[in-house]
């Protein structure tokens, strides 16, 4: 077998591997077939409160 | 010859480039399947759930005027909080300067609706008494839309007052302010007198 022959191989073989190593690629790609997203919105309703407070006293001599 | 040598060479290398690519493809998705997915699955559907949480608290919740009563030849007291001094005319209440401050803490615009729990006539009594709420923004852009700030409203009970259609929620603008203003007339009835403030948040439009 002369150089060129086994340059020849050698390509072939650099081809191959080349070649199964973009299918592997695709084939991962393909086992995520996720088919859909699915986005929903959960509404909730909040309440806070504070308070307002104050004592009266009688009136000063001299009200109405 | 020489050149045969140098193309061999070039050859040998492409093979081991090769070899050493697919050897890394095929480890690092392993790896990647392994540990980097969760239940790794041919197929199926990704379901997201986004959820928008309405949330807000009173970051200042009381406004306590205190005891007093009206001064000598007036027929009422007007107590308020923000705005000027003194705050407190023709009575001896002690004067508060700050009114409530009610925080957005969600992650999502809100619509807000105030309501107080009585009646002006049963919360304070006596012969034209006033209640009644001034929104504002605490700080800048809080509020847009809803309502005409800075503007001092009566109270209502209920279902309340929308007071802010779009609250925001972004940090460094999301707190409004809610300053009280009573007027207590001089027949008003002489006890402690106490009224809650509700506000209810749901996410806005």
């Amino acid at each position: 077998m002369n150089k060129k022959n086994v340059i020849a191989i050698l390509l072939i073989v650099a081809i191959v591997l080349a070649a199964v190593t973009i299918v592997l690629n695709l084939s991962f790609n393909n086992d995520n077939d996720l088919t859909a997203n699915t986005i929903s919105q959960v509404n909730e309703e909040a309440t806070g409160s504070g308070q307002v407070s104050l004592v009266v006293n009688p009136p000063a001599a001299g009200n109405p | 010859m020489e050149s045969e040598n140098f193309l061999l060479t070039i050859a040998v290398i492409a093979v081991l480039v090769s070899a050493g690519g697919l050897g890394f493809t095929y480890f690092t998705l392993d790896n990647f399947k392994q540990n980097w997915l969760t239940g790794f699955a041919t197929s199926g559907t990704v379901n997201i759930t986004v959820v928008n949480t309405a949330s807000i608290n009173f970051d200042v919740d009381s406004i306590n005027w205190g005891s007093g009563s009206i001064d000598s030849g007036q027929t009422s007291a007007t107590l308020y909080t923000g705005g000027a001094e003194p705050r407190v005319i023709n009575g001896n209440w002690t004067a508060v300067e700050q009114g409530f401050r009610i925080n957005n803490t969600g992650n999502t615009n809100l619509t807000i609706n105030l309501s107080a729990s009585d009646t002006v006539a049963n919360f304070i009594g006596g012969t034209n008494p006033s209640y009644q709420w001034n929104v504002t923004d605490y700080v800048p852009g809080a509020c847009t839309g809803g309502i005409t700030l800075a503007t001092f409203a009566n109270t209502a009970t209920g279902a309340g007052t929308l007071i802010c259609d779009q609250f925001n929620y972004i940090d460094g603008a999301d707190v409004i302010r809610v300053d009280i203003k009573v007027v207590i007339p001089y027949d008003a009835p002489a006890t402690a007198k106490s009224n809650t403030i509700t506000a209810t948040a749901s996410a806005a439009a």
